[in-house]
């Protein structure tokens, strides 16, 4: 992960050093549409064989620095540790900004941004097996093969991002991003907890923070020009 | 530049901290044993029995072979009844020794959520209890005080003899 993280550090180095070298000229700035997709859910897929997920992100360039930024996915999971077994398959939208805080030099568009999202999930957990919590091993029946569905249950959380898209073709992002997570409100279900919320990630008992990350590419629809705003 | 780069570190550092709530503590209580307690059937006191051998129906391990006035046994916790053999004066050296009287839990589990590190726990509706009829018991009368086992803070049934 981290080889990925300074590659892009060098990456947007690499791309300014260049463009000093270029004349001083009137530069213009591209406003358009962004569409991709969140390449960690297929890395994910071909690292973890019970998890499937497809996520399309995507952001709308509203003014110079501020972007209004959307993600729109679906996950399914297998969970299974000691003592539970449950499969819990859902789809989420996210919708927030995100503001850029890097001045590229003459005509590049780079972006260093902090931002936040709204998420909101539906999902359901079927539970196939459990194990008794008994100390007393005298029967060794404790492995309790009950299948149960818990039904439309919701999620909705609030995440802090911190993150970049390094322009690395014309019109073509790639991007990093770590979001720290905070669960909102959740319908649970009965006799159950939502260990995992599609969208959210792995939920915590005992505190409702979560952590993520999105590896992106992103394709660039340009819908105008604007001259750009000096440095 | 370097600001930015310490806080992603941080928020890195964040991404791969431990899980506390992936191990389950001895602490949390487990599923609840049926207490059983002996009393004598005249005083109403708790009386020992001498030599007390307790052992599951279809259960090769003798549970507890000891003199005592009160244990907690395990039900069976995917199943209606569960059947011990509770025989007085039994001597280890000779199988077929003591007094056997045969006792019948009639109960339904109640699979309760705990955690994610600990699982399920059962507690238990008991239904009724059942000593089986022989040529000679020494258990006289047995009582059902709590019919909800939830805990393990009070002797559920009164064993008289």
């Amino acid at each position: 992960m981290l080889k990925y993280i300074i590659s892009f550090f060098i990456l947007i180095n690499v791309v300014s050093v260049f463009s000093q070298k270029e004349k001083d000229t009137i530069t213009t700035s591209t406003y358009g549409m962004k569409i991709g997709i969140d390449l960690s859910k297929q890395i994910r897929m071909l690292t973890e064989s019970d998890y499937k997920g497809l996520v399309v992100v995507g952001d709308y360039r509203l003014l110079d620095k501020l972007f209004l930024a959307f993600e729109i996915g679906t996950e399914e999971k297998l969970i299974e540790n000691e003592v539970l077994n449950f499969n819990t398959k859902g789809s989420f939208l996210k919708v927030g900004a995100n503001y850029n805080v890097f001045n590229n030099f003459k005509d590049l568009e780079n972006e260093i941004y902090v931002g936040f999202r709204m998420g909101s999930s539906k999902f359901e957990h079927q539970l196939n097996s459990f194990t008794i919590y008994n100390k007393d091993q005298y029967w060794s029946q404790n492995e309790i093969n009950s299948t149960e569905l818990f039904k439309s249950l919701t999620g909705t959380w609030f995440e802090l991002i911190f993150g970049f898209n390094a322009e690395v073709f014309r019109n073509t992002y790639m991007g990093l991003s770590l979001r720290l997570k905070r669960l909102l409100s959740q319908k649970e279900p009965n006799n159950f907890r939502n260990l995992y919320i599609p969208g959210f990630n792995k939920v915590l008992e005992n505190n409702k923070v979560g952590v993520g990350l999105t590896y992106t590419i992103q394709f660039q629809i340009p819908i105008y020009k604007k001259k750009k705003k000096s440095n | 530049m370097y600001k930015i780069k310490s806080i992603f570190l941080t928020i890195l550092i964040f991404l791969f901290a431990c899980e506390p709530d992936d191990i389950c503590l001895s602490e949390i209580d487990d599923t609840p044993k049926l207490l059983i307690g002996f009393y004598d059937k005249n005083s109403g006191n708790l009386k020992e029995v001498e030599n007390l051998k307790i052992q599951g129906l279809d259960n090769d391990q003798i549970y507890i072979f000891e003199t005592i006035d009160s244990i907690g046994i395990p039900l069976i916790n995917n199943k209606n009844l569960t059947t011990f053999n509770l025989t007085k004066n039994f001597e280890e050296d000779n199988v077929d020794s003591g007094n056997n009287d045969k006792m019948f839990v009639n109960y339904n589990p109640n699979w309760i959520y705990i955690s994610r590190a600990c699982g399920y726990i059962t507690n238990y509706d008991i239904d009724n209890l059942i000593i089986e009829n022989d040529i000679e018991n020494w258990i006289i009368d047995s009582e059902i005080i709590t019919y909800s086992i939830k805990d393990e803070e009070n002797i559920h049934v009164k064993i008289y003899h």
